[in-house]
């Protein structure tokens, strides 16, 4: 072995690398203290990297905060620019649910926030927002669905308890809703709300028959109703939709078939399988 | 004097790049005190930046620069204080090649090459740790030591010549009294003393 060879493995000896550490702090703040002995202010040394780190800070929180106030706040809307962060913020929520319960238990918020934004989009923006209303519905949807995994019966009774009474205050809001919408779109119209009120004049009323007229004579409009306004109005349509689909939640016990139709919500009758299993679960011995 | 912020980013440079050599350096001239010779490098280090305003590139490399500060410091070192010898330093010189071996994690052949440059006559020690250790290039130890580049040489082949005769002798059975009586000696330096 050749003396390069010893003197090369020799070299190899290194200071410990904790002590290096230390002692590169120390050199900083020697150089530090150099420069408070030169003269120089305390804020002038760390004046930068303390704004910049200031900064970061501040920045950090107000995103923070930020997403705090859209998250809870009935004010951030579908027609306001924090909307999205809402809406990351909700699916990253139940992203972390993780039982059945706790998915119910969102959805059902979830359903409860959309019915406060679409009284607060009628009353700020005099508008009706179709995609906020459709979310009430499917989050009621879901939450029923996820009720009907909760294998634990006292937390199922619980959550169907509250699903009815949240449909009760959902049904009451979009009820609101409705008539707010009616009246903006008889305004767009220029319909007084007296004219709306009036009983619809039909063909064939004994007012309005003329014996003999030709079968070619003009004929008579409706009047224009509420039940019109809705079926020229796509968005009331899509409230009215989801009214009587809520309504199926809150009564569904009791289902009126409106206008003969059959079920078909699938919240309504999942809900019906989930209040006879919590009866079953309550009654059985 | 003040040093800029971007001096100062400078020297942290160079504290990274020479920092072990330095610390090799020191390591091996106060016969492997770990924590004696790293003491000593940091106030190097600590002496430079102190100093860097002083330092000009154009008229020095900072490895001629730093080494000239570390050399003069370990002679101030050992020149200021009475220097009491602990027994340790001493032992660490009289164990086995096998034991060094050991503890520095080196072969066995290594280490012999180590006791044998301790026999050395301080000025060859010096200039073979700073050309094998600290990496200095003849031109550099010539700056550093204030001699010439030729002389230089002629002193690190005399100190090789030297060496491997040493490591040809070094530890036989016959020698072992002698070498350890030379091993005392060599610590017994003008600039130190047994404390009493």
């Amino acid at each position: 072995m050749s003396l390069e060879h010893n003197f090369r493995e020799l070299s190899r000896q290194k200071a410990p690398f904790l002590a290096k550490t230390r002692l590169r702090a120390r050199l900083w703040w020697k150089f530090m203290g150099m420069q408070l002995h030169a003269g120089k202010s305390v804020f002038s040394l760390i004046g930068r990297r303390f704004a910049v780190s200031f900064v970061a800070v501040l920045a950090a929180s107000s995103v923070g905060f930020t997403s705090i106030y859209a998250y809870h706040s009935d004010e951030v809307t579908a027609f306001n620019f924090l909307y999205p962060v809402k809406q990351t913020l909700e699916a990253w929520v139940l992203a972390v649910a993780q039982t059945p319960t706790e998915k119910a238990q969102i959805h059902l918020d979830l359903a409860q926030k959309r019915t406060r934004e679409v009284k607060k989009i009628i009353e700020n923006n005099k508008k009706i927002d179709s995609a906020t209303v459709i979310a009430i519905k499917s989050n009621n949807e879901q939450a029923v669905v996820a009720a009907e995994q909760i294998t634990n019966s006292d937390e199922k009774r619980i959550i169907t308890e509250q699903i009815i009474s949240s449909s009760e205050e959902q049904v009451d809001t979009l009820k609101e809703v409705k008539a707010e919408g009616i009246k903006i779109a008889a305004e767009a119209k220029d319909i007084s709300l007296e004219e709306l009120s009036k009983p619809e004049i039909s063909l064939g009323s004994s007012e309005a028959i003329v014996p003999g007229p030709p079968a070619t004579g003009p004929t008579v409009e409706p009047a224009t109703t509420p039940e019109t306004i809705v079926a020229s109005v796509p968005e009331l349509q899509v409230v009215d939709n989801v009214l009587s689909e809520t309504k199926k939640l809150n009564g569904s016990k009791e289902i009126k078939k409106e206008d003969g139709n059959p079920q078909t919500s699938t919240g309504a009758v999942v809900l019906d399988s989930l209040l006879e299993s919590v009866s079953l679960s309550t009654n059985s011995p | 004097m003040n040093i800029s912020h971007k001096d100062y980013q400078r020297f942290a440079g160079y504290y990274e790049e020479y920092f072990d050599q330095v610390y090799r350096y020191t390591y091996f001239r106060t016969g492997r005190n770990k924590d004696l010779a790293f003491d000593l490098a940091s106030e190097v280090f600590l002496k430079a930046l102190e100093k860097f305003h002083t330092y000009q590139e154009e008229k020095s490399a900072f490895k001629n620069w730093i080494f000239t500060i570390a050399r003069n410091h370990i002679i101030d070192f050992y020149r200021i204080r009475k220097v009491e010898v602990d027994i340790e330093d001493v032992t660490q010189l009289l164990v086995a090649p096998e034991t060094i071996a050991r503890n520095l994690r080196i072969s066995d052949d290594t280490a012999l090459v180590l006791c044998a440059m301790e026999q050395l006559p301080e000025a060859q020690q010096e200039i073979l740790q700073l050309k094998f250790f600290a990496e200095l290039n003849n031109q550099e130890i010539a700056k550093v030591l204030d001699k010439t580049e030729i002389n230089i040489r002629v002193i690190i082949h005399r100190a090789i010549h030297t060496l491997k005769q040493k490591i040809a002798t070094i530890f036989s059975p016959l020698h072992v009294q002698n070498v350890t009586r030379t091993q005392l000696q060599g610590i017994i330096t003008p600039e130190s003393s047994f404390s009493s």
